[in-house]
């Protein structure tokens, strides 16, 4: 399949990246082996794959909270493990981890938003302009001064959303931000990316097991084993017969247009999401 | 007699502080004995708080709970209530402590008084069952597996117990799609073989659905509807649109009947919601605005 992300300009580089962890005794586990990959700015990219493949390893190494043991990872042209440039990069890359109790630190909405924009050393008046901004944009301005601890599971990640977005990144990485969350949420906060993507330009990479969810993405890309397995656009992963080989399953919509296709239906095999479906069955 | 019956039941957490929280009000409905009960509801709506009445873990703040037509409360000695019920938690891997995997199974074996060869010959049993290989991993300690595999062991560990009713919160959260289809079919065969009532909370709906034979659809602690599943998923598509827990096939066939489409929805697999589609597509004047 061919490389996407080579039109736009590239926020996001890798470059035969691999890396290894030390296990017990003198042994070591690859993790990711030579992947080379190329994310285009603007782009909202979804990964996918079997516990154990290597998403977690690739999100953690986009914002240098992991250094490959071989090759490079280049953030707008800056190499992760130059210690002069982790700061930056760390601004530019914001992450959302699978459960929001783990990164969320203050007793206030307001203030956790505030906390990271706060440390980048702006003024109050710069610093409450991106509070509002970040929580109007997550949908939580109505409840900036409730506590933490007493929102939803949704309005936790949201909220979790909302403190990376306050520090205006350029790329917002999310490790299966869905995966604690019921349908409403999980939806709520889909579109919440969705709009930030579409209207701010905001590169995402999200990691899902849900393919419901993957399937609203530009481009998927499959790991498998450590590298790169497939890399498209949902709908030609998800027919392809690669894709079930691996054990993985299509999201309903894409299995009822593959039926449909598959019965000599007139039908637009593109259909992956039930808005496009129900907007091509009763336009 | 139905193996579980629930009356009235209300439950209210920190009852008479600032913090009071209404979370289960009025709830009535029985299982039957080998029924797989699915339950559903958005977060927050009480569908864990249900689950621990099931053994004895909360006790109603008013109404009863009945297991084996016993109340949990009054004369309902635990020992014996925790072996007719296996409560399977969120994320039960983080509850395994034994070091080595034999150990961890054979555990609640023990307590339950089994003899060493029955223990051993129960261990191998449930570990294949949940699809895990016990030449490989009986010796190993548990930090040893994977994450989907540490689920599964901890799922074997209750399964091993043979209860008559097994009780799991979100048993697939998190897995990939083999691990899970791994814990749905390690149920299906529990229920086969040892006729186990079931009782389930899943966000995979769509599995669940399929699953269970019986749904139960909570909203804000209430119970809005409980029975077949064609009439449980009918009552849950006449809520707004927004707050659906339909799987996303279900909410196509909803929402072609929503724009005016002649359409059947008397559906419940994908298989079907597809069938329904391609008749549409064969006779568009079915869906004519």
């Amino acid at each position: 399949m061919a490389q996407q992300g080579e039109t736009m300009g590239r926020i996001i580089e890798l470059i035969n990246v691999s890396k290894e962890y030390l296990q017990a005794g003198d042994n070591t586990r690859q993790a990711l082996a030579d992947i080379n990959l190329g994310i285009g700015a603007g782009e909202l990219v979804g990964i996918a794959g079997m516990n154990g493949s290597g998403k977690t390893t690739l999100a953690r190494l986009l914002n240098a909270l992991l250094l490959p043991s071989s090759g490079k990872v280049l953030i707008n042209g800056m190499d992760t493990t130059e210690p002069g440039y982790q700061q930056e990069i760390r601004r530019q890359v914001g992450m959302v981890f699978q459960n929001p109790d783990n990164q969320i630190i203050n007793p206030i909405v307001d203030e956790e938003v505030a906390f990271g924009a706060e440390n980048l050393n702006l003024s109050p008046a710069e610093v409450r302009r991106r509070v509002n901004w970040a929580l109007e944009a997550v949908g939580l301005s109505d409840l900036c001064y409730h506590a933490p601890h007493l929102l939803s599971g949704g309005q936790k990640q949201r909220l979790a959303v909302a403190a990376a977005l306050a520090m205006r990144p350029e790329c917002l990485v999310l490790d299966e931000p869905t995966s604690m969350l019921d349908q409403p949420g999980r939806r709520k906060l889909l579109k919440c990316l969705l709009q930030l993507n579409r209207e701010h330009h905001l590169t995402i990479i999200m990691i899902s097991h849900c393919m419901e969810e993957l399937a609203v993405a530009d481009r998927l890309i499959v790991l498998h084993e450590g590298a790169v397995h497939m890399d498209g656009p949902p709908w030609v992963v998800f027919s392809s017969p690669q894709f079930t080989a691996l054990g993985l399953k299509p999201p309903p919509i894409a299995s009822i247009t593959g039926s449909l296709v598959r019965q000599g239906h007139q039908i637009d095999k593109k259909i992956v999401t039930l808005e496009q479906m129900v907007e091509y069955l009763c336009p | 007699m139905p193996i579980i019956e629930i009356k009235d039941l209300t439950y209210v957490y920190q009852s008479g502080t600032p913090y009071e929280k209404k979370a289960l009000e009025g709830l009535s409905f029985s299982i039957e004995a080998g029924e797989f009960v699915g339950i559903i509801g958005a977060n927050g709506s009480g569908k864990s708080t249900l689950m621990q009445h099931f053994n004895g873990l909360l006790l109603p703040t008013a109404g009863s709970v009945l297991v084996k037509g016993k109340n949990t409360a009054v004369n309902h000695y635990y020992s014996e209530l925790w072996k007719e019920v296996g409560l399977v938690f969120q994320f039960p891997e983080q509850q395994i402590f034994a070091s080595t995997v034999f150990a961890e199974v054979a555990y609640g074996l023990k307590n339950l008084g089994l003899e060493q060869p029955d223990i051993e010959r129960r261990v191998e049993e449930v570990l294949h069952r949940v699809g895990l290989n016990p030449e490989e991993i009986t010796h190993l300690s548990p930090l040893r597996l994977s994450g989907g595999e540490r689920r599964l062991l901890a799922l074997a560990s209750i399964m091993a117990m043979c209860p008559d009713v097994l009780v799991l919160d979100e048993p697939t959260a998190g897995l990939d799609p083999a691990a899970s289809d791994r814990v749905w079919q390690a149920l299906q065969d529990m229920q086969r073989d040892y006729k186990t009532t079931v009782i389930m909370v899943s966000h995979q709906a769509d599995e669940l659905i399929l699953l269970a034979n019986k749904l139960a659809f909570l909203e804000e602690g209430r119970l809005l509807a409980y029975g077949g599943k064609v009439e449980v998923l009918q009552q849950m598509a006449r809520r707004d649109r927004d707050d659906w827990l339909l799987p996303d096939h279900l909410q196509l066939i909803y929402c072609l009947e929503d724009c005016g489409c002649q359409v059947n929805t008397d559906i419940i697999s994908l298989e079907e919601a597809a069938l329904e589609i391609s008749r549409i597509l064969k006779e568009p004047t079915r869906c004519k605005v």
